[in-house]
């Protein structure tokens, strides 16, 4: 009998300090800006250089490569595409940074802006993603 | 009793160290959110910094903002022409309603009737005004109270014969200004100081037509500039040395025109540009 409470004490304290170790390890957390905030940021930047450096403008007439270009410069573990529109919804250049593939996950971030050019309005339509296996 | 004590002392630290973890995660989950909270924000700084751009795009005019410590500088290039844009901005208003809106899952509203009857008017970095009127071919910049300038640097190019012209009479006064033309004849230049509270007026004469251009009181606001094109189409450009801004203004400019702009709790009403 005494054998067994001793023995039962024994696991009740490992069952103990190991519950206390597994609280303590959940709790070292980092802040650090989440996935969704960093992908969106980084779509808004990247459509803001892609318009003020005239690579949509030039995308519209049919040279998708300063997109591609601007694309390929982003961070390698992130995915990015472009797609533009006409104001008829017609899709005028689309691109995908060269070893991306579409996913569809949380963490994919889209935005949208306008853009004139030629007195016609245009959509630029942008999806962000991580790489798989980047997270 | 003794086995009881020590099992209880347990049951209390394990309580209290659950109780502890809740109170982690939680103060993780706010800091996650405090993080994630600007995220529309930040779309909605996004689409209108472009709203002003692209409406930029179409009325004009080219505007480059300086600052220092001891002055502010304000550079405009625009066009004295009668061009209409109107059928541009409501459309791009449409657009933007109709097509950008449903796309971001927001509301998007524009009210830019101020600016479909051929006039831009803005507001420029918190009390300038500089509006252009393409219906009379003629630009005001001013500022209630006077602008304070101290120097003007004015350049037009105007595609006609020139026949005449009434310079601008210098009188040594506080206000340098340096004025550059270009026509078929070449250029005609000038430069000197007139008094920011006087009329000091140049006109150069077309075939049929002329532009003017004046330094000096507007509507009473003294070290104002208005040029005009009579007759004939003009592209201008000038700078303008100010006085520092007031620690509330803000260097920029701001359209006469509005845009409401809602994505779930965000909602954001301010004129186009601002």
């Amino acid at each position: 009998m005494k054998g067994f409470v001793i023995t039962l004490d024994a696991v009740i304290a490992i069952s103990f300090f190991l519950f206390a170790i597994i609280i303590i390890t959940s709790q070292l957390y980092q802040p650090r800006s989440p996935n969704d905030l960093y992908l969106k940021e980084l779509t808004l930047d990247t459509i803001t250089v892609l318009v003020k450096t005239g690579g949509i403008d030039q995308a519209i007439e049919g040279n998708i490569s300063s997109v591609q270009e601007v694309l390929q410069a982003t961070p390698d573990l992130a995915c990015m595409g472009i797609t533009i529109y006409n104001s008829t919804g017609d899709v005028v250049a689309s691109t995908v940074k060269s070893g991306c593939n579409y996913t569809v996950g949380l963490d994919m971030q889209a935005a949208a802006a306008s853009e004139r050019f030629n007195q016609e309005n245009f959509m630029v339509q942008s999806e962000s993603w991580f790489k798989a296996g980047s997270d | 009793m003794r086995g009881f004590v020590i099992t209880l002392l347990a049951v209390s630290l394990v309580l209290i160290l659950v109780m502890l973890s809740m109170s982690l995660s939680d103060t993780q989950l706010s800091t996650d959110r405090a993080i994630k909270d600007p995220l529309p924000l930040m779309y909605g700084a996004f689409l209108l910094d472009d709203v002003g751009h692209n409406l930029n795009s179409i009325v004009g005019p080219g505007m480059v903002f300086s600052e220092t410590n001891s002055s502010t500088g304000i550079s405009v290039a625009d066009t004295l022409s009668g061009y209409n844009y109107t059928p541009a901005i409501v459309g791009y208003g449409a657009f933007l309603s109709d097509e950008i809106a449903p796309q971001t899952a927001s509301s998007i509203t524009t009210n830019l009737t101020n600016l479909t009857n051929g006039v831009t008017s803005l507001n420029m970095d918190g009390n300038y005004a500089y509006s252009n009127d393409h219906n009379q071919n003629v630009s005001i910049f001013t500022k209630a109270g006077g602008t304070g300038a101290s120097a003007y640097f004015i350049n037009a190019t105007v595609t006609a014969v020139r026949t005449n012209v009434t310079p601008m009479a210098f009188t040594n006064g506080t206000m340098n200004v340096t004025i550059d033309i270009t026509d078929i004849n070449g250029t005609y230049m000038q430069s000197g100081s007139v008094s920011p509270d006087q009329q000091n007026t140049l006109v150069l004469y077309y075939s049929g037509a002329s532009l003017t251009i004046t330094v000096g009181p507007q509507g009473g606001n003294s070290g104002s500039l208005l040029m005009q094109a009579l007759g004939t189409n003009a592209a201008v450009s000038w700078a303008a040395i100010l006085p520092p801004l007031n620690s509330s203004d803000r260097i920029g400019y701001a359209y006469n025109a509005t845009i409401d702009y809602a994505q779930g709790a965000v909602e954001k009403r301010c004129a186009i540009g601002e």
